[in-house]
């Protein structure tokens, strides 16, 4: 049932994808930094890019596909993370702490 | 077979800095281990036969986004270069759990039933940058456009959430 061996196809890209995405959420789950959580952020959208190459190449007799849509991701991903770190950046001006734990203004 | 071994360095190159990224008590470290990690994925990319991705990996994830969370943490964390951890409870459980998932997601894609396109269908890669840009200015040409407004409207709101508020 399992595949192995000294193959490389589909589910091998899959399986490293499936190793980075949960790396990602291991770091979101127990970092409290809030630019560490960002950093496990970004690995787990370079796991779904990761996904999407390699069905664009095993499975898309164009290739393109897959391709055009993981820039699109990597576009997002970059204004995600620009609009993140000003946001970090503001908390940090407004409280001098980036600590998740630390920021509850709207919480009580 | 030497593509398996190309793999497996890039599959470490890419696993071994991202599982330190998420484990490294200073938050420096963790950022550039995250700029390794990076470039191993651009090495996958190659190996998928999209060389295009892994140059725009390299410029965008590597140069940029790797730079730009260096520069927040310098802004940010002076005092905090070494995070407080969460309980030991905690991880365990945090790790049991992401790795539950990770068994999940490789049993599916080994089971799944994956379309998959014989060798000699595919196009040659000859064409390559011709077909992306094709695909890019035309099939997806509205995502684009709707991609490069984004992008401004995230410039512009960063440099306003960013900007020190001087009350003068």
């Amino acid at each position: 049932m399992f595949n192995w061996g000294f193959e490389i196809g589909l589910h091998s890209y899959l399986a490293a994808g499936a190793a980075l995405f949960c790396l990602g959420v291991y770091g979101v789950l127990t970092r409290r930094n809030a630019v560490a959580i960002l950093m496990a952020i970004e690995l787990m959208l370079n796991a779904a890019n990761v996904n999407l190459v390699a069905f664009a190449r095993y499975g898309d007799p164009t290739f393109m596909a897959g391709q055009a849509f993981s820039i699109f991701v990597i576009t997002v991903a970059a204004a995600e993370a620009a609009v993140g770190l000003a946001i970090v950046i503001c908390i940090y001006r407004n409280i001098q702490n980036v600590n998740v734990d630390d920021i509850n203004l709207l919480k009580w | 077979m030497s593509l398996y071994v190309c793999f497996l360095g890039l599959v470490v190159l890419t696993i071994m800095p991202a599982f330190m990224v998420v484990t490294a008590r200073n938050i420096v470290h963790a950022a550039v281990y995250l700029g390794a990690s990076f470039v191993g994925v651009a090495g996958l990319y190659l190996l998928l036969s999209a060389p295009f991705l892994a140059a725009a990996q390299v410029l965008i994830y590597v140069g940029a986004i790797t730079v730009l969370i260096l520069f927040a943490i310098m802004l940010t964390a002076q005092r905090l270069m070494r995070e407080p951890r969460h309980a030991l409870p905690a991880r365990i459980l945090s790790g049991v759990l992401s790795f539950g998932l990770f068994v999940l997601l490789v049993w599916t894609a080994q089971r799944g039933p994956w379309k998959q396109v014989p060798e000699d269908q595919r196009t040659p890669s000859g064409e390559y940058l011709n077909q992306l840009s094709g695909s890019l200015l035309g099939t997806y040409l509205l995502p684009f456009e709707i991609a490069s407004v984004l992008l401004l409207a995230a410039l512009v709101g960063a440099i306003i959430l960013a900007k020190e508020e001087r009350e003068d």
